[in-house]
């Protein structure tokens, strides 16, 4: 492969840390036994790996217990299941502006079969002017807000520790899409109110595709998604009323979860507070060497963060990425799955160009991709 | 009986013998651990960490009733002790199975 400069971490980070490689390829050699599945010992091997996993990933996110940790697919999974498990009939949704289609088509989808309605909220503004758009449009039978953590396609960020106050204020379910956040920042559920945080592995958590998490701390029992084998209460027709085995029936992905502790582990000892800064740092780079030009135009707020919007004018996005794909050079152009944001900040026709970074960027790529781009 | 057979015999009364810890003999009891493999695994942490002898065990569905199960075995004379741990880390120790 020739030399890469890796400019897409907000869609899978990339490289992964070798111990990620390293745990998964020692899962599948040595310990992957069908977890919960028996008691011999490869199953137990496998069992041990998933409970060390919940149990990093509650101390991480500060949730109750590691029995509260739902191995999912993935972001998507984890949002979905969120909102069927726990969003009843008949109820009101509050969504932000800047939401991904992970969250608005099972909204729109439940909203088309008479299940909901739902309204969106703008997050242009200060904490107060955020909160008081959410405060307007609940309404008696609003249930949940959902909503994201960090966008995916800018800067913008929510105020979720006070959306979450207000939530639990109003006895609403707080459901946070930690996609872009986990791993670039401490997230704890308990300081800011999280009911639900759905978060993928193989993003800022470095772990690989294919895992990710539901972290609930919701007391009563949500409707199942998915339902079969969970290894026990075998002869009950229905799946058992205690968590995680409620949300997870088959075989968890056992090599996936390995992969994931990995990485989490990794995060915590570089400590998300530390890749942020990393981030930032990269972000000025180009933000200094950019600003001013006017053939680009940067979209969004004017802070810091690993994800950058562009427009080069006259030049679609598309030819911008194609130029910098040529050249070894890879983001993201188009919509990101997130037609909704895109409109709210002015790029919805063609979407933007995409940057985002890693805690493996260096200044040098950065100064590299500011080249390219000059040129494109 | 043939030698050889004399020798399968005797390594499969072996098995069962050291099987019988497993299904409630004399020196050994089960702990349901809530039914799930992850209480399990949790409760087999905390009694180790106090340092009481404890396996995960598969559970037969005719002792559960409820179908498959996992149970985390340690001596009986520790059962006391161990019911005491699991409800400090509030974990449901179930039935106490070979009492």
């Amino acid at each position: 492969m020739k030399d890469i400069i890796y400019f897409d971490n907000a869609a899978t980070t990339f490289p992964k840390p070798p111990s990620v490689i390293e745990e998964m390829s020692k899962c599948m050699r040595e310990s992957c036994g069908n977890p919960g599945r028996g008691s011999h010992p490869l199953a137990l091997a496998a069992s041990e790996i998933l409970y060390d996993c919940r149990e990093t990933a509650a101390t991480m996110f500060d949730a109750e217990s590691p029995d509260n940790v739902v191995f999912v697919q993935n972001t998507t999974h984890a949002l979905n299941l969120s909102i069927k498990a726990y969003i009843p009939k008949g109820a009101h949704v509050l969504i932000s502006d800047m939401e991904h289609n992970a969250v608005l088509r099972p909204l729109e989808e439940m909203k088309r079969r008479g299940c909901i309605t739902y309204d969106v909220f703008p997050t242009q503004g200060n904490s107060s002017q955020v909160l008081s758009g959410i405060v307007r449009r609940i309404r008696d039978n609003t249930s949940a807000v959902v909503c994201t953590l960090a966008s995916n396609i800018c800067q913008r960020r929510v105020p979720s520790g006070e959306i979450g106050k207000l939530c639990r204020d109003r006895g609403i379910l707080f459901v946070a899409d930690g996609a872009q956040a986990a791993g670039h920042r401490r997230i704890s559920m308990k300081d800011e109110g999280i009911d639900v945080l759905c978060v993928p592995g193989h993003k800022g958590l470095f772990g690989p595709q294919g895992i990710g998490m539901m972290i609930t701390s919701v007391k009563r029992l949500g409707e199942t998604m998915i339902e079969g084998g969970s290894g026990t209460d075998s002869l009950s027709m229905f799946m058992p009323e205690y968590l995680p085995d409620r949300f997870e029936a088959g075989t968890v992905n056992t090599p996936g979860v390995a992969g994931l502790l990995a990485g989490m582990k990794f995060v915590s000892e570089i400590r998300s507070e530390c890749i942020g800064a990393i981030e930032k740092e990269l972000w000025y780079r180009l933000y200094s060497k950019m600003y001013g030009d006017r053939r680009f135009v940067i979209y969004g707020d004017r802070s810091p963060s690993s994800v950058v919007l562009i427009n080069k004018k006259g030049r679609t996005p598309t030819e911008v990425s194609g130029f910098l794909a040529e050249r070894g050079i890879c983001t993201r152009s188009g919509l990101h799955c997130a037609p909704l944001a895109h409109k709210t900040i002015g790029t919805g026709e063609y979407g933007g160009v995409r940057i985002s970074f890693g805690v493996f960027n260096t200044m040098k790529e950065v100064d590299i991709l500011c080249d390219a781009l000059f040129r494109a | 009986m043939k030698q050889g057979e004399f020798v399968i015999f005797v390594v499969r009364c072996i098995y069962f013998i050291s099987q019988e810890k497993y299904i409630g003999g004399k020196n050994m009891i089960c702990v349901s651990a809530k039914r799930s493999m992850n209480h399990a695994v949790k409760a087999r942490r905390v009694l180790s960490v106090a340092g009481i002898p404890c396996e995960i065990v598969n559970l037969d569905s005719s002792v559960t009733k409820r179908g498959c199960a996992f149970g985390v075995s340690f001596p009986c004379d520790m059962t006391e002790k161990v019911q005491n741990i699991l409800r400090r880390y509030d974990l449901d120790y179930g039935e106490i199975i070979g009492k």
